[in-house]
């Protein structure tokens, strides 16, 4: 018997146990039906696995097709999770609807405008016969702004204290180091500070850190003992009565 | 090297984030345990008076330029000393009413509805009251804009009463409060 290629080892890890634990997520969400409470993450949780089994079955000239455009749709799939999460919390809330809206479009925007920028600086842009590089530096782009929702949602939950939900914590926690780890790796590619045989080998890698924290979030029972038989107030509505005097004399 | 800077940064703001997301998400409570072990005491009556504007006047006149900015740089010190632990028991109220919200009793389960939504405001206005207090700490000389508060404004009436007998500076006359 001849050992296996560490290398290929390494490649067949990366992609077979994130595989396993998405799924085992999307059951853990079947089962305590939290598909209702987070649609568009449930659908993420299945379309990469989707996408990652597709490309074990498909012709070897498709597969590059398959994995950047299945890319392009799980990054923006992903965005859209991140707002799925940001309304999950802010949903009871009104007022703070329109700072949270306001928050994220604002993120969108200075990550989309500094992502093009930093596409108008490169010079292997649209270089023609060399769609891999375009490619690698327009996800680059993308996942800047990823990150930059990611920091906006990050930031917005914790300034209002808005933690209490660790699915909700757990899932931005996860988009983000994703994101974040992907994008340093996409930059050292585009820079050729790596070769693309380690480009192709580390890239799962981010994807994989997200999936691990999401399991650690999703498959423990996080049931706890809600004993709570009266509601303490705390003087809550003087302060708050005594705050808005405060910030409407000003 | 200039989207070595924008990437680098950005994922160490983004990381120091993560990370204080994450270890926020540790300090929520879920019963009244928990709350009780955790809350701060945060002093109303004492958040009015270091906020008073009649009190800041008072010192304004009272002082010399050096000391006023020095005693008011103190109580902003102070105020937000307030502001911070209001800010932290009204995140602990949030995840309280948001644990109750889960309750089977429909009384109980109202009750922390409004607790959370009530709290998250409180939160909201003390971290706009910090940032106002931030740039006042920033700039001790400036001034209130305005004093619209009855009570605040008849007392800052007094005292600048008081003030004038005693140092026959200011020529007092009274006006109505809008």
């Amino acid at each position: 018997v001849r050992p296996m290629d560490p290398k290929h080892a390494i490649r067949m890890a990366l992609w077979i146990v994130p595989l396993l634990l998405q799924l085992t997520i999307a059951a853990v969400m079947l089962r305590r039906s939290l598909f209702r409470e987070f649609p568009l993450f449930f659908l993420y949780t299945l379309f990469v696995p989707l996408r990652d089994s597709v490309l074990l079955f498909a012709q070897a000239d498709l597969n590059p097709w398959i994995y950047w455009v299945g890319e392009g749709v799980a990054v923006l799939l992903g965005m859209a999770v991140m707002y799925e999460m940001l309304s999950h919390m802010i949903q009871p809330y009104p007022f703070l609807r329109r700072a949270a809206v306001w928050l994220f479009q604002a993120a969108a925007i200075v990550g989309g405008l500094i992502g093009l920028l930093m596409l108008s600086q490169e010079v292997q842009f649209w270089r023609p016969g060399q769609p891999i590089e375009t490619i690698v530096l327009l996800e680059r782009s993308l996942r800047l702004v990823q990150v930059c929702l990611s920091l906006a949602v990050a930031l917005f939950l914790s300034r209002f204290g808005l933690t209490w939900n660790h699915y909700v914590v757990g899932v931005v926690t996860g988009f983000g180091v994703a994101a974040g780890l992907g994008m340093v790796l996409l930059e050292f590619r585009a820079a050729h500070y790596i070769s693309d045989s380690l480009f192709v080998l580390m890239s799962p890698l981010a994807h994989n850190c997200a999936v691990i924290l999401w399991a650690v979030y999703f498959v423990p029972s996080r049931q706890r003992e809600f004993a709570i038989d009266r509601v303490p107030t705390g003087g809550l509505g003087k302060w708050n009565q005594a705050l808005q005097e405060f910030i409407g004399n000003r | 090297m200039t989207s070595w800077v924008v990437v680098f940064g950005i994922l160490a703001v983004l990381l120091v984030a993560l990370w204080r997301l994450t270890q926020h998400s540790r300090s929520t409570v879920a019963t009244l345990g928990e709350w009780e072990q955790r809350k701060c005491h945060a002093d109303l009556e004492a958040f009015l008076a270091l906020t008073d504007p009649s009190e800041e006047l008072y010192l304004r006149i009272s002082l010399s330029p050096r000391q006023f900015r020095s005693v008011r740089r103190k109580r902003i010190i102070l105020a937000r000393q307030c502001l911070r632990s209001v800010a932290h028991n009204a995140s602990l109220f949030a995840s309280i009413g948001a644990a109750a919200r889960l309750s089977t009793d429909p009384e109980i389960a109202l009750a922390g509805r409004r607790l959370s939504t009530e709290a998250l405001q409180v939160r909201m206005n003390a971290r706009a009251a910090e940032y106002y207090l931030l740039l006042r700490w920033m700039l001790p000389a400036g001034t209130p804009i305005r004093l619209t508060k009855l009570g605040t404004y008849q007392r800052a009436l007094s005292r600048m009463e008081f003030v004038s007998s005693k140092t026959g500076l200011i020529s007092t006359h009274r006006t109505t409060p809008d």
